[in-house]
């Protein structure tokens, strides 16, 4: 466990050389201890603030030794120092900006390079080849068959090893009572010599694995032997069930074993397998190979392309296939996404530094009078600027730390390549030369808006030079650009923050607080997935068989399938609907139900008739249900039964079937989030994929998982009982991750704000202060405060008025959009929302004007005569 | 030649240097400052420290040789000179002679 990073790059920049190595050594050896005696997250903070405590000391014994070199003495840098606090809103305020756009830069750049250019996360990741096969015609992507496999394995000399994996998920018993359902990738054993992971225990899988009649063996991830194992090393030589077949466990893998696959389980998978599997058609295999020294994708793409074309050769009567070789993560057609990723971080960048410009340039045109008094009483030009520049770099310096800091907590979610959801092959850790390049561009637009203005206030003679501060001429800085961007930049955060605020309380109001008519203490839930390679028929009569088997375990009141879990969106599917109003086609949320839905979930029909064992035959007319709501939402109260509606024409097709309304259910709300959507419509489910079963039993159903799978396994093996969870558990996190969520979007909304609000401080206070003199002029020609103060008010009125109303319009369109994709219903009070923010940023921007206004309003009439 | 006065943090810090013995380094000074002489200090008072006590001619220091457990870093040992020796011993003899008549305080 070696120090922070942060740290250790703190005091590399802060303390000298001769002294760096001993400190350095120092704070390893006392950072040890603390995480032996402390633990990892206090040593962290402990040594991190010992290493601030370090560099700062440094610094300061530095700067009042007068050490900083001949461009500045030790007294100009204390007066910089001072300056720095003597505006600590301003410099507070600048350091804010300029580490938003260091994290922004920084967080931009390290994810366009994740993306653009994927990496395996080992040494020779990138001689890591993927090879699809695709039909030459369409090329779209097709199953490989084995004897393709085979050719390629056989013929390819620019590749050491060609290599197969599949992932699924399978049954895993430890007893009959014990049963998991974990994620299994098998993998050709030959492959694991190649890859850089050791085991914790045991071995790897050999060559010799994969011939016919070796005994079946696995290896477990780190993660999995510890949650199902408790970590017992004795695990290797243990036999476990997978499905229908025993496999020994040979070993386990640490943590960084991630890839040819991310499951929690490899599987030795042989050659015998891999055929069978491979001629079965089912395309969910991933070949893969690696390069041999000198070969470049392209290379292997020529050579697997002509055995391939060799092997369709060999088969006339079937569709010609060609071969497509590229490193591992790396995605064809993703030249435009990239190029508009990489459009918007230079747009953001734009802006942030446009801000930051902005605000650096305001700040020192504030104080172009001070710099030239300095100049016209001896100050060299030299020292001015390098004073200033001082100013800049320690507002960088420290701007870098908190950017970076922030950078890190962000991206450090992302580290764990298991957990965080994303291909293997990005990566996100921030490289030693974007943040290098991140802290010097920042430095070089933080110098060039901080020393332009002042080169410009020094470039004269003093007379000159005081005249013209005197004056405050300053006019081009900010030009007609200035203004639109400040306009833009309201309207902007108007918009986005309002749309933010907005979906984070729809989403708080109806999915962290919902009104639930379900009871979610007592309904269990769980997907069922069917064994792969039986038919329908087969299928269906293995989900009959659990639900019987189900309703016969003790406390189970009833057990039905569904494809909606209550208390969240059902899926809105286009409905043609038949109206006295004429036909509409609308989006309708729907949901497929199996026998006994309504009484598991505790819902009575209304009226006409529900759902029989009949309606579910195939071959019977076709028959719905509709909720309440449905009536009063979508035909104006009027009683849906004997209505038809049918599954509108997709554009290439067909409508469906016109379905007959039989009977009205009381209750069921189909959205979580719009309470204007609720209505909607139940058909009889006759596609078991993707079902969700829904088991209601009387008492409390935790604990409840472990029966239903060891019970799924009793009837089948394969059959999977997955993502099990009581339904209020399952609600909770669907509400933890969307406050999440919303706090995110809130989070970001603020930022963009508060940039816009220092846009808008620097460049009132910056024309203001410009208008100092002439302000005394006008006062001191008799013209009234109210004279004075009125236009400047106006100009902030406007900005904030034309940025309002922009803003609100964007706004608006992006809850219309999130509307519509989201399905969510905002409070009604949308366009307060949008009000609310622009008087606050209207009162804000007068408050940024103010300062100045008052400093302009003291000047005394006599001094801003005498200066004209 | 003129024996300058200690503080408290100098005559604690030059007495752990001593009981730190050969090997006293920063980390090692720290701990015995913690352990024995009951005072906390962040590593990097006590650099400010060491660094004046070293200006003074109180101590001196040398570089040791890189050592694995620190991260292949050297240490920079300490060690009180002869002047930093009198320096301890006349503030021992000018605290003994203030303490001769203090009274114990009264117990009950």
């Amino acid at each position: 466990m070696t120090a922070p990073w942060l740290a250790r790059a703190f005091l590399r920049l802060t303390v000298p050389k001769e002294e760096l190595e001993a400190i350095l050594g120092d704070l390893e050896e006392v950072h040890r201890w603390r995480v032996a005696v402390r633990g990892a997250k206090t040593a962290w903070l402990l040594t991190m603030h010992e290493a601030f405590g370090i560099g700062s000391r440094e610094c300061r014994d530095r700067i009042a030794d007068g050490m900083t070199g001949r461009w500045i003495s030790g007294s100009e840098v204390r007066l910089a120092a001072r300056l720095l606090l003597r505006t600590p809103m301003m410099t507070a305020t600048s350091v804010f900006a300029l580490a938003v756009g260091v994290a922004v830069a920084t967080i931009g750049f390290t994810s366009v390079d994740a993306i653009l250019n994927p990496r395996l996360p080992f040494e020779g990741g990138d001689r890591w080849v993927s090879i699809e096969a695709l039909d030459a015609e369409s090329r779209h992507s097709r199953s490989v068959e084995a004897t393709l496999f085979e050719r390629w394995r056989s013929e390819s000399r620019t590749l050491v090893h060609v290599g197969a994996v599949r992932e699924t998920l399978v049954n895993l018993a430890l007893d009959e009572d014990r049963v998991a359902v974990v994620s299994a990738g098998f993998v050709t054993p030959s492959t694991m010599p190649l890859l850089p992971v050791r085991p914790l225990h045991g071995r790897a899988f050999t060559p010799a694995d994969a011939r016919p009649g070796a005994p079946p063996v696995v290896l477990l991830t780190e993660p999995l032997w510890l949650r199902l194992f408790e970590g017992d090393p004795d695990v290797v030589g243990r036999s476990i069930r997978l499905g229908d077949t025993t496999y020994t466990v040979v070993g386990v893998l640490p943590n960084e074993a991630v890839y040819p696959t991310l499951a929690e389980l490899w599987v030795a998978w042989s050659a015998q397998d891999l055929s069978a599997h491979l001629d079965s058609g089912v395309s969910d295999t991933g070949v893969f190979g690696v390069l041999s020294a000198e070969a470049q994708p392209s290379d292997a793409n020529d050579q697997l392309g002509s055995a391939t074309m060799a092997w369709t050769d060999s088969r006339p009567d079937q569709p010609a296939a060609t071969v497509l070789v590229r490193r591992v993560g790396e995605v064809s057609g993703g030249g435009a996404p990239s190029a508009l990723l990489i459009a918007v971080l230079v747009g953001a960048l734009g802006v942030v530094a446009g801000n930051v410009g902005n605000l650096v340039v305001a700040r020192t045109a504030a104080r172009r009078g001070e710099l030239a008094v300095r100049s016209a009483l001896g100050a060299s030009r030299r020292r001015i600027v390098g004073q200033l520049a001082f100013e800049v770099l320690v507002m960088t310096v420290l701007a870098s730390a908190l950017g970076f800091a922030a950078t890190r907590l962000l991206l450090g979610a992302l580290d764990d390549r298991r957990t965080r959801d994303l291909p293997v092959t990005m990566d996100f850790s921030v490289s030693p030369r974007t943040l290098l390049f991140v802290f010097f561009a920042t430095l070089f637009v933080a110098t060039v808006a901080g020393l332009v203005p002042a080169l410009r206030s020094t470039r004269s003679n003093a007379s000159d030079a005081l005249r013209a501060a005197g004056r405050g001429s300053a006019r081009g800085i900010f030009g007609w650009f200035g203004h639109t961007m400040i306009v833009v930049q309201i309207a902007l955060s108007i918009g986005i923050l309002g749309a933010a605020t907005m979906i984070h309380s729809g989403w708080l109001t109806q999915y962290v607080n919902p009104t639930l008519d379900v009871p979610a203490e007592q309904l269990w839930m769980a997907g069922l997935i069917p064994p792969t390679g039986i038919d329908r028929l087969q299928a269906d009569a293995l989900s009959e068989e659990y639900l019987r088997r189900l309703r016969e375990l003790p406390d189970v009141r009833a057990v039905a399938l569904s494809t909606h879990v209550p208390g969240t969106d059902a899926d809105a599917r286009m409905i043609e609907m038949e109206r006295v109003e004429g036909e509409a086609i609308l989006r309708i949320p729907t949901i497929d139900v199996g026998p006994g839905y309504f009484g598991a979930v505790g819902h009575t029909v209304l009226a006409g008739r529900g759902l029989r064992p009949e309606d579910y035959l195939p071959g019977a007319p076709a028959v719905g249900l509709v909720n309440a709501d449905y009536a009063s939402q979508l035909l104006s109260d009027r009683n849906p039964v004997g209505t038809r509606v049918r599954a509108a024409a997709p554009a290439d097709g067909e409508p469906g079937p016109w379905i007959e309304i039989v009977g009205v259910v009381g209750g069921p709300s189909l959205s979580a989030a719009d309470p204007e959507r609720t209505g909607g419509l139940f058909l009889p489910l006759r596609n078991l994929d993707a079902t969700q079963i829904i088991v209601r039993s009387i008492e409390r159903p935790s604990g409840f998982g472990a029966q239903a799978r060891a019970t799924a396994f009793s009837v089948h093996p394969r059959l999977l009982v997955t993502g099990d969870a009581v339904l209020s558990e399952r609600l909770g996190n669907v509400r933890r991750i969307y406050a999440v969520m919303g706090s995110i979007l809130t989070g970001l909304g603020v930022v963009i704000l508060v940039l816009s609000l220092v846009a808008v401080y620097a460049l009132l206070s910056f024309e203001v202060t410009r208008r100092t003199r002439e302000i005394g002029v006008r006062v001191a020609l008799g013209a009234a405060r109210a004279d004075v103060v009125v236009p400047i008010a106006r100009r902030v009125g406007s900005y904030v008025v034309v940025g309002g109303v922009v803003g609100t319009v964007f706004g608006l369109g992006l809850l219309w959009m999130a509307r519509e994709m989201l399905v969510l219903r905002f409070p009604a009070t949308g366009a307060g929302t949008f009000l609310t923010l622009t008087g606050l940023v209207l009162a804000s921007a007068l408050l940024a004007a103010l300062v100045p206004v008052r400093r302009a309003l003291g000047v005394r009439p006599i001094e801003a005569l005498r200066a004209d | 030649m003129e024996v300058k006065r200690l503080t408290d943090v100098e005559l604690l810090l030059l007495l752990s240097v001593l009981r730190a013995g050969e090997s006293a380094h920063a980390s090692s000074i720290q701990e015995v400052l913690a352990t024995q002489g009951e005072r906390t200090t962040s590593l990097g008072s006590l650099y400010v420290t060491l660094t004046r006590l070293e200006e003074r001619g109180l101590i001196e220091s040398s570089k040791g040789a890189p050592t694995a457990e620190r991260g292949g870093k050297a240490k920079r040992f300490y060690a009180v000179t002869p002047a930093g020796l009198a320096a301890l011993h006349r503030t021992r003899s000018v605290f003994e002679r203030m303490w001769a008549d203090v009274p114990q305080p009264e117990r009950g």
